[in-house]
């Protein structure tokens, strides 16, 4: 009987092993599981402002987005000496969506962010302990930036569409690729819902934006940095009443700083990111020549003074690869150099565009008190003189956008895109041929791999 | 189901268990002694036929045992000698039995479940069975070194020449593209840790990616695997597990086979000591030779300067006057750098000394170890000092307790070698400098070398650097048998066993500033503290029930158990950079860089198998299936079946009287489980802006459904012993595919993910096996014994399921770029193939990293009291990247650069970027080791109070014969790796040992 109760033991143990619970969480990096089921305020607040971790990511790096889209710009040359590419590829091409680096950049930043906002949004549903108003002002954040990261995605890929139906479940097959024009229309949707949703929030946000969003960091101030982006994507889809609607409760101020606005931030506190596209010796990065041919002169024969501001001649001329700059970039100054993301200068010239385009007497005499507002305060130049027709009206918004922008992340190429005038862009002859202008950059190679047949986009962008 | 199956199991054997015992008995006694020596055997396993009754003889060799009236057979069996059976007459009740000497380990018992082992004669699986004495014949850094050609079916290949180990051990081929590569291994019933955990070398190397997690560097730092830690001496027998039918019964960890490691224990009777007494050197064995220059060549070489064409336009006014500074009486001399840094001829040492004994019911083996081995670099070393107590206590006929402890604490002194981006690494900074630069130290002074990689002046480097590690280990298990029912039909017996595995790792590297690669690094000096803390706990209980019927005519063995198992490793680092001048400790430096990590895995196994022998011992079929759940798994809730069955047929006296013929075939499941982490998608923390910490998704996605990759392997094979035992040949044919393969994949970037690891790969691997054995000469004073394995698997990849359709993807770990080689994983293609660039700049096949076979030869020849033995290793086909040869051709430092393979060399890395001079076949004849002895004379012995001594001098690593330029054809800068072996960058250089030996028992 000994035995018996000796085997019925084991048989317990048996039974008590074999159902013990064996989870094991994740002890090394907090669990994106955890957060989605059981969201806390804390939790809810890292992950926002890891949202503009996530947004940040991949702006200032020396192949980022300023970067790139400054050399397709012809705003500037990387002559990074251990990749030939910046001038190969991002030159004369053609653009490969294989190349990660390259012609496949700009893309798994966005949507990470993207994907970071729907976990934000999820899990703000989700969280017990945060008021209504709080969850609210979490919304339009989030929301406001998802919409600022697929901004970022479209002006890349252009007409190449994009997917925006992205969700978190990564079992379900990718998202389909949605026409440009669909992409700008959750843009908007996304600015206007958070809109309503900012409207709802309280006087505070429950966390802490940085300094880059000094003066923007309250649900109501914000709400101006949302309403800028809103213009800024007006104007880009020709909706110009809109775009000045918009600009009405943005923060456009003609008689405060031309750089008032909204930052990214840079440090070097452990654990931040500093701004590589600081360059003091000019290692890789140069301006562009045509900056100093095209720059227009004060009335005393000096440049333009953005142009005397934001550039200074190197003490030698630096080449490679068949092509010579002896201009540097002094607009990013420090390692913790702040990058626009949206400012009062661009906001005039938004309204000045936009009065452009709506071409009436009217309007037209309006965008050229704008632009006679940049033309002194930022470039010390005389007032506009030219003709007062739309054509020539462009011309001198385009000019000044050009220089008031100027290597702030793209806003030259994205310019002559929107309005057909990339073949104005110079074809500057390298070691490797004429340098191309391409309209758009093509999908990443692993975005095309999981889609059968892959979608127009996919492969190499040959540019012309 | 399982749980109720179980129950079921252990109802039914409740039930029998309560049969009555048989009242028709009798008791037989006897005594058992050797053939070769007449002296008692103790430990015989003593058994009636057709009974479940067993005995087991004490020091006397005497035994008794119950037995049915009748006639009987009795059964005896031990390990080390061959199986006797002795057939007795009803009226007869004492039989005295000799056993004779069994040198193929014929007669072995064979692991098949946890707690349950058959006759090896009978085993239906392959099976490798290598004694502690065939360990220990001569002196090796580590147990898994002394394994080398003795074990069909495994590749064992050493990392690195440094001392202190550093091997890894590849069971039936590559199964695993991201999932461990190891084997399971099992010592005493505990299953312990073999994890190679990096120094943090890196952190003064800076090897890898430093702004990734370092996990690519953090390979490259040639660590031991904590195998070492184990005393070679202390083992009586290690079996390996290779097949999936083998290994299943350990689940999802037994892909890569299983090696049961069994300690010696004490014998009942006179206490017995035995004194081990090694000493002896080391010396460099290979390398690269030195280039001559004068100083035309050195002109050309360093001051020429060349135009974008590459013709020569000038010479450089400042380069050709400091070659001209390195004339002495006008001529430039030659120094023979790697003689200069690795050609120390250090003394190595080890001292054994082990107890033994035990009366009735207690039984002791103590042992202690001491040993060092120098490096042939300055200073670098290892030394590891050992106690091990196992302790048998029985507290009656039916109840009995082993205790096996070991507490272990290993040192090394590895220096600075491998893979380098900073002009730490010894062995890569020779490569950069031209023979005749002096770098010896000018009155204590060591010179800046002028010419070579980021300042690095090796020799200052070996002088001032650190890489010290230090493992403490304490390794104990319980082993608790209860017969809880012995009678003629049925025994039932319930085994419990749990061990725990601690050990802590301590590793300090230091790169002063002092040092002229460090002195131009923005916060030069480095101080590196690392510490890991490994928990291993296991346990299982079983129960064990064999009923054989009144007839006798069969026998089967019904076993059911359950075993938990729980890892932990934890690891923690802090590098400190801008180190104050002759300090060692991170707070005096100024830029702090932490890391921890921590790994859980939890697993529980229930198992149930059937073993049934009958027709007069002659066949065997046997059925089992494991059930396993894992915290590792996606689902930890859902249970794995592992099932497993096997059968064998013997042919007795088929091949001539004395003989043994058997045909067996076997079919196994076995898996390879996720590693920790890989379900988890996580939310990377440590990021700040504005300062304010933020979290975002991290880069690769979590597989919530993860599970285990599954091994389902086909063997079959004959096993053959004749002339009386004298030949045996074991042949085995197995075909293993896997599926559910982890595989790296891509996600559509759109999901904001860059990798995920996903079950879908298919991969399959089938090779032969065969361990001969022939005792050539056995005469009364000459005996020569010769035996051989051999292996060859191919390996082909059958599936990749990457999206797209893509047919292959580059491994992490691949190598340094298309023109130099790189694995890279391919549908259609052996698992461990390197591709590479060609002149012309096609991309094509080089091979693959495995070799086409593995055989080695081993030879004893006995003459008197002298006896000789050697290993030949012989590895044919099979490719590596000599990166290190890349180094020397690229700098223009090969000693044959004139030649047309030097020219070629050259040409590739600085022209064409051709891939193909770097890649080189890996074949070699290696003599592993030989050693020579002598028993000395008992009187002799008797001058010490010895009862026995021997003396002999042995050699280590003795002969390499191959084309492979450069160090040794068997070496691996990341480390342990299941795809990404055979780089060979900078290693520590091999090296030869010799030894004398004193052992002496008393």
């Amino acid at each position: 009987m000994r035995t018996t109760k000796l085997l019925a033991a084991l048989v317990g143990l048996v039974v008590a092993t074999g159902c013990k619970d064996l989870n094991v969480p994740n002890l090394n990096s907090p669990a994106l599981d955890d957060l989605l089921n059981n969201p806390t305020r804390s939790k809810i607040v890292t992950a926002a402002t890891g949202l503009l971790i996530g947004t940040r990511a991949g702006i200032a790096a020396q192949n980022g987005y300023v970067s790139l889209l400054g050399i397709v710009g012809r705003e500037s040359y990387n002559f990074d000496p251990a990749d030939p590419r910046f001038v190969t590829e991002m030159m004369v091409g053609p653009l490969d969506g294989g190349s990660p680096a390259f012609g496949g950049n700009l893309w798994a930043n966005p949507y990470r962010s993207i994907l970071n906002a729907n976990i934000l949004l999820t899990a703000t549903d989700r969280v017990p302990a945060m008021s209504d108003p709080e969850k609210e002002a979490v919304r339009g954040f989030a929301k406001t930036i998802q919409a600022f990261d697929f901004l970022k995605v479209i002006v890349t890929r252009d007409a190449n569409g994009a997917p925006i139906d992205v969700g978190i479940d990564l079992t379900a097959p990718p998202a389909a690729i949605a026409t440009r024009a669909a992409v700008y229309a959750r843009i908007v949707q996304l600015l206007d819902a958070a809109q309503t949703h900012l409207q709802a929030a309280g006087s505070t946000f429950p966390f802490t934006l940085p300094s880059g969003f000094a003066g923007f960091n309250t649900p109501s101030t914000f709400l101006q940095f949302n309403r800028a982006l809103r213009a800024r994507v007006a104007v880009y889809t020709d909706d110009f009443a809109g775009a000045l609607t918009a600009l009405g409760g943005s923060f456009i101020d003609t008689t405060k700083s031309l750089n008032l606005g909204v930052y990214y931030d840079y440090s070097t506190v452990s654990g931040d990111e500093t701004n590589a596209l600081f360059d003091p010796n000019a290692r890789a990065i140069v301006a562009h020549p045509s900056l100093e041919t095209d720059a227009q002169l004060q009335t005393g024969g000096a440049k333009d003074a953005r142009f005397v501001r934001k550039i200074a001649k190197l003490p030698a001329a630096k080449s490679a690869q068949g092509l010579t700059s002896d201009l540097q970039f002094v607009i990013y100054d420090a390692v913790d150099a702040p990058i626009p993301i949206i400012r009062n200068e661009e906001l005039i010239l938004l309204r000045a565009e936009a009065n452009v385009g709506l071409n009436t007497a009217g309007s037209l005499a309006a965008a050229i008190t704008d632009l006679n507002t940049i033309r002194v305060k930022s470039g010390s130049l005389p007032l506009y003189a030219g003709a007062v027709t739309q054509t020539a009206l462009l011309d001198e918004l385009l000019y000044n956008k050009r220089y008031s922008l100027m290597f702030e992340g793209g806003h030259r190429w994205i310019d002559l895109r929107h309005y057909g005038r990339l073949n104005t862009l110079p074809q500057d002859p390298t070691s490797g041929g004429a340098a191309k202008r391409f309209s758009k950059f093509p999908f990443p190679g692993f975005e095309c791999d999981p889609r059968s047949p892959p979608p127009p986009g996919c492969g190499t962008e040959t540019g012309s | 189901m399982v749980t109720r199956i179980l129950l079921i199991t252990l109802a039914l054997a409740t039930l029998v268990g309560v049969v009555a015992v048989s009242a028709q008995q009798r008791q037989i006694t006897g005594r058992v002694t050797s053939a070769a020596t007449s002296e008692p055997i103790a430990g015989v396993n003593v058994s009636v036929t057709g009974t479940a009754y067993a005995a087991v003889t004490n020091a006397e060799g005497r035994y008794a045992i119950p037995a049915p009236a009748g006639a009987a057979t009795l059964v005896f069996r031990r390990i080390a000698f061959k199986r006797r059976e002795v057939q007795l007459p009803a009226d007869q009740n004492t039989a005295d039995a000799t056993l004779e000497p069994d040198v193929f380990n014929l007669e072995a018992v064979v692991v098949t479940g946890q707690a349950t082992g058959v006759e090896r004669r009978n085993a239906a699986i392959a099976t490798s069975v290598i004694t502690g004495s065939e360990v220990t014949s001569v002196p090796a850094p580590a147990v898994d070194r002394a394994l080398q050609g003795r074990v069909p079916g495994a590749y064992i290949q050493q990392n690195s020449g440094a001392p202190g180990g550093g091997t890894q051990v590849q069971i039936r081929g590559s199964n695993t593209v991201v999932g461990s590569a190891d084997p399971l291994f099992v010592v005493d019933g505990v299953i312990v840790s073999d994890a190679s955990i990096s120094s943090g070398l890196f952190t003064v190397t800076e090897s890898g990616n430093p702004q990734s997690t370092r996990n690519d560097g953090e390979k490259q730092d040639d660590p031991v695997n904590r195998l070492t830690d184990l005393n070679p001496n202390d083992i009586a027998s290690i079996e390996i597990l290779r097949g999936a039918a083998a290994s299943s019964i350990y689940g999802s960890k037994g892909v890569n086979g299983v090696v049961i490691i069994t300690t010696n224990r004490g014998k009942a009777g006179t206490p017995r000591a035995n004194i081990v007494q090694r000493v002896g050197f080391s010396e460099l064995q290979r390398g690269f030779d030195t280039r001559v220059f004068d100083t035309t060549s050195a002109i050309v070489q360093y001051a020429t300067i060349y135009d974008d064409l590459g013709n020569p336009i000038g010479i450089d006014s400042a380069s050709r006057a400091l070659i001209m500074s390195y004339l002495v009486n006008g001529r430039l001399p030659t120094y023979d750098h790697l003689r200069e840094v690795a050609g120390e001829k250090p003394i190595n040492y080890e001292t054994q000394l082990d107890v033994s004994g035990g009366s009735g019911q207690t039984r002791y083996f103590l042992s202690g170890n001491v040993k060092g081995d120098g490096g042939i670099i300055a200073n670098t070393g290892a030394q590891r000092q050992t106690l091990r107590a196992n302790i048998d206590q029985s507290f009656s006929d039916r109840f009995s307790v082993a205790f096996s402890s070991a507490f272990n604490r290993t040192t090394t002194q590895r220096g600075f070698t491998n893979n380098d981006n900073n002009g730490a690494s010894i062995t890569y900074g020779i490569a950069y400098i031209p023979g005749f630069v002096n770098i010896e130290p000018v009155n204590g002074v060591f010179p800046n070398p002028g010419i070579t990689y980021k300042a690095s002046n090796p020799l200052q480097t070996i002088a001032l650097g650190k890489n010290d590690e230090t493992a403490l280990r304490f390794t104990g298990g319980l082993t608790a048998t209860y017969q809880a029912v012995a009678s003629a039909h049925h025994n039932l017996k319930v085994v419990g066993a749990g061990g725990i595995d601690f050990f802590n790792q301590k590793n300090k590297v230091v790169a002063p500033p002092e040092l002229f690669f460090q002195a131009n690094q923005t916060n030069p000096g480095v101080a590196t503290l690392g510490n890991a803390d490994s928990r291993f706990t296991n346990w299982n209980f079983n129960a064990i029930h064999t009923y054989t019927p009144t007839s006798g005519s069969f026998k089967t063995t019904t076993s059911a158990g359950v075993q938990w198992e729980d890892r932990q490793l934890s690891r923690g680092r802090v590098e400190a950079q801008g180190l104050l001048p002759g300090q060692q400790n991170i707070n005096q430096g100024s830029v702090l860089t932490p890391f921890e990590e921590t790994t859980h895995e939890r697993t529980i196994g229930l198992y149930g198998q059937e073993e049934w022998l009958g027709l007069g011992e002659r066949l065997l079929l046997s059925g089992g299936v494991r059930a396993e759940r894992s915290s590792a798994n996606g689902d930890v809730d859902k249970f794995y079946f592992f099932p497993k069955a096997a059968g064998s047929y013997r042919f007795p006296n088929a091949l001539g009287e004395g003989s043994d013929f058997k045909l067996r075939a076997a079919y196994g499941e076995t898996g390879n489980q996720p590693l920790f982490g890989q379900k988890f998608t996580t939310l990377q923390g440590g990021q700040v802006i504005g300062g304010h910490v933020g979290t975002v998704v991290g880069n690769v996605a979590g597989d919530a459904s993860i599970r285990p990759e599954r091994t389902r392997e086909i063997e079959a094979g004959i096993d053959a012993s004749l002339l009386r035992g004298r030949a045996s040949v074991e042949l085995t044919l197995f075909q293993r595919r896997t599926s559910d393969l982890l595989v790296p994949v891509t996600p559509a970037p759109s999901m904001g993910y860059g990798l995920q690891f996903l079950n879908g790969g298919k991969i399959k691997n089938e090779g032969i096996e065969v361990a001969a054995g022939l005792t050539l000469i056995q005469r009364e004073h000459v005996n020569w014994i010769f035996r051989t394995t051999f292996t060859s698997i191919k390996n082909r990849v059958l599936e990749l399921n990457l999206p797209g359709g893509a047919q292959g993807f580059r491994p992490a770990n691949a190598g340094y770029g298309l023109s130099y080689g790189e694995f890279f994983v391919q549908v259609g293609q052996p698992i461990t193939q390197i591709i590479g660039v060609d002149d012309v700049g096609n991309t094509i096949s080089l091979g693959q990293a495995n070799p086409k076979f593995r055989w080695a030869f081993s030879n004893q020849i006995t003459y008197h009291r002298a006896s000789l033995s050697f290993l030949w290793d012989w590895q044919n086909g099979g490719v590596a990247q000599n990166q290190t040869l890349s180094l020397y051709d690229c700098n223009g430092l090969a000693p044959d650069f004139s030649s047309p393979r030097g020219q070629a060399g050259y040409d590739a890395c600085n022209n064409t970027g051709d891939a193909r001079p770097f890649v080189e076949s890996t074949s070699f004849l290696k003599l592993r080791n030989a050693s020579l002895s002598l028993d000395l004379p008992d009187h002799v012995a008797a001058w010490f109070g010895a009862r026995s001594a021997r003396i002999s001098v042995e050699g280590v690593n003795l002969i390499t014969i191959t084309d492979y330029i450069g160090y040794d054809p068997e070496v691996s800068n990341y480390g342990q790796q299941s795809i990404t072996r055979n780089i060979d960058l900078g290693p520590y250089p091999p090296s030869r040992s010799f030894f004398f030996t004193i052992q002496a028992g008393f």
